[in-house]
């Protein structure tokens, strides 16, 4: 099939998604329910209904994934801001600013926030990638295992951040999690490393039942104590809002244009890094966000920013993560090789030939990207007012509704009990913690990327025989190493020149 | 009684000092797993060393440098360290306490009775806890109707294998 790519053709396809409407409106809902429970994710919902898909025409299945992929990483950050339970890995920083927010009563602000960085992060990112697919799937051949250890430094660097109340006990909490992140047999050899003798962790710590059990299963816990998610005396702003708290939502996010503009970008970057993913790029993109805040110390009490900031990195990665795909045939990720998998059944191309073949599907896939921002800003935003209403249930039947649907979640993606007991495991070390001043961000960051430096390092160093020196090899890499160490000795720079600025004026 | 009344009044009353006992829970733990940890390693190939010793270094430092620091706060009188084990039956007597121990009967009876009786029993026992027995049959009736949701959405629509007991044979065979 030949086809013109230009202008026309692609106002073509727009209406063309536009009209698949009847696909992509169940399809959001689906995502935003399956995003919401911690456990489930867009990958194995889509493996779980992978016989329809078969089933579908190849455009109509792929339009499906793609929505239920997008609303799935926006829902997960629902829970996140109202209950501080994130769905997936990739909330996991939208908690820090966004919980506290709906404390004092501005759940529903919050979700707006959220819903409408989300979107604009997706839609920018959807509308660079059309356009710069051909070199940003170039990311992926100069991200070596050495660039890859300092991105995920970046990331590591914010348990610093997380940490500035109180130093040690932050760095305390994150070198545990990195520790725990360290259990499991090693990469190379596969000798089994403090596993208890528990052959389930050979494969190491899963990630669900640490992410359940440190917010969800600790946070249960801890609002029995005050009966309530908010403080009592914002109850009444929560039961008198209107529209207006939407709409100030809206607002407060399109005056930080800029904010989200770049956050985004960072999510579009590392999404297209194969093996990155929305986690990251969500703490990177927070870390960077507060580096450069000009009220960093506000950062973990409810500040606009450090809501935008993982919300649109995490769904700028879905864009980037489907361009190796599309572009090269790499899947970028779990989603992304679920899809392929359906377009070889469908004896659809991957990779160049795709866009010869049918430049219809390959653009197509993201232009339902597209679409499926925009229908999200019509369906969802409108519910944030509904939603935040989560708020005012009382703790009493909320808190085991947490732990029972919490403790499902952390079963599902490997279906072994041992996992719901990891999980509680988990919520008593969340709730010492958190009894006693210790912030269960830093553990789980430490839980996330721990295993992941490790094996980008080890891979560095497997190729220069162990010599360290390789982690300053490359020019990007030593760019990089530069560049962190900037933004780490930024924030201080930036505040002894504010104070000497406060103290001339 | 008129010395302390006079120090109250100008407000000059030395506050409570802080009690930093729990603060040593994380620490000790983090310590104790890193140990632990880098006993299982010290016979393994440097592929299997090198992180941990790397992080496990840096914690152990800054472990520490946290009790060296809260050891000279306690020297100088400036916190206290003190376990209070008279106030352990009245902690254990507490809805919290009884609610953490329900939750670990829920994981231990839902491989015998099946994800949706269990989760029936634990959320009205949860709640009455919770409630202090109020409005008994209210919660049963909410216990039941989000224990059947939860059972329409894991194991119905997402097909997930949650343990199966006697509401699950019965559904499956009126089915």
């Amino acid at each position: 099939m030949k086809m013109d790519v230009n202008t026309a053709f692609f106002i073509d396809l727009f209406f063309h998604q536009v009209g698949l409407w009847w696909v992509v409106i169940p399809s959001i809902f689906l995502g935003l329910i399956v995003g919401a429970i911690p456990g489930f994710s867009a990958a194995n919902t889509i493996i779980v209904l992978l016989p329809f898909t078969f089933l579908m025409n190849v455009e109509v299945g792929l339009v499906f994934m793609i929505a239920l992929y997008c609303a799935s990483r926006l829902g997960a950050g629902i829970p996140a801001i109202l209950v501080n339970i994130p769905g997936t890995a990739g909330a996991a920083a939208t908690p820090l600013d966004g919980y506290p927010m709906a404390k004092q009563g501005l759940g529903q602000r919050a979700l707006s926030i959220s819903f409408v960085s989300s979107i604009i992060g997706g839609l920018l990112t959807t509308a660079i990638a059309l356009v710069t697919m051909p070199w940003l799937a170039r990311v992926g051949f100069y991200m070596h295992s050495v660039e890859m250890v300092v991105v995920m430094l970046f990331g590591i660097s914010l348990i610093a951040s997380v940490a500035a109340k109180d130093t040690i006990k932050g760095l305390i909490a994150g070198f545990f999690g990195l520790m725990i992140g360290s259990i499991g047999a090693d990469h190379v050899y596969a000798t089994p490393r403090g596993t208890m003798g528990f052959l389930e962790l050979y494969d190491g710590v899963p990630l669900i039942p640490a992410l359940v059990g440190l917010f969800a299963i600790s946070e249960a816990f801890m609002v029995i104590e005050t009966g309530s998610f908010m403080a009592k005396d914002r109850v009444q702003t929560v039961q008198n809002a209107n529209w207006s708290e939407t709409i100030k939502g809206v607002r407060i996010t399109l005056s930080r244009w800029w904010h989200v503009t770049w956050t985004s970008l960072i999510g579009l970057v590392i999404g297209v890094i194969p093996g990155a993913g929305a986690a990251i790029a969500s703490f990177v993109a927070y870390q960077q966000s507060r580096t450069f805040s000009k009220t960093p110390e506000a950062y973990g009490t409810g500040h606009v920013e450090g809501l935008i900031a993982p919300e649109a990195a995490n769904n700028g990665v879905t864009a980037g993560t489907l361009i190796p795909l599309m572009v090269l045939g790499i899947p970028g990720g779990a989603t992304a090789a679920i899809m392929m998998v359906v377009m070889q059944y469908q004896g659809v191309p991957t990779g160049p030939r795709l866009f010869m073949e049918r430049p219809d599907l390959g653009y197509g896939v993201f232009m339902a990207m597209f679409v499926t921002y925009l229908l999200m800003a019509l369906t969802i935003l409108p519910m944030s007012r509904y939603m935040s209403r989560v708020t005012l249930v009382s703790t009493t039947y909320m808190s085991p509704i947490i732990i029972a649907f919490t403790l499902v979640g952390s079963f599902v993606p490997r279906e072994y009990l041992f996992d719901m007991y990891l999980a509680f495991g988990f919520g008593i070390i969340g709730y010492i913690a958190r009894k006693t001043g210790y912030h269960v961000a830093a553990i789980l960051i430490g839980v996330i990327l721990g295993p992941l430096l490790e094996q980008y390092m080890l891979r560095a160093l497997k190729m220069s025989d162990g010599d360290p020196l390789v982690l300053f090899s490359s020019p990007l890499g030593n760019t990089l190493w530069l560049v962190l160490i900037l933004t780490l000795a930024l924030p201080a720079f930036l505040k002894k020149h504010r104070q000497k600025a406060g103290s001339r004026s | 009684m008129s010395d302390l009344k006079t120090n109250i009044d100008a407000g000059q009353q030395e506050p409570p000092k802080k009690n930093v006992a729990g603060e040593f829970i994380i620490p000790a733990i983090s310590v104790l797993f890193t140990l632990y940890y880098i006993s299982t390693i010290v016979d393994s190939p440097w592929t299997a060393q090198v992180n941990a010793f790397l992080v496990g270094s840096v914690l152990l430092f800054v472990a520490a440098i946290f009790f060296v620091q809260k050891g000279l706060a306690l020297r100088r009188h400036n916190a206290q360290f003190h376990i209070d084990f008279s106030a352990i039956p009245m902690v254990v007597k507490t809805p919290q306490t009884a609610f953490i121990v329900v939750s670990l009967l829920y994981l231990v009876f839902v491989d015998f009775l099946g994800f949706t009786l269990t989760t029936i029993i634990f959320f009205w026992v949860s709640m009455m806890i919770l409630d202090r027995g109020k409005r008994p049959f209210m919660k049963a009736f909410i216990a039941t109707i989000m224990a059947l949701i939860g059972y329409a959405v894991f194991i119905a629509m997402f097909e997930t294998r949650l343990p199966k007991g006697i509401i699950e044979q019965l559904i499956v065979g009126g089915v």
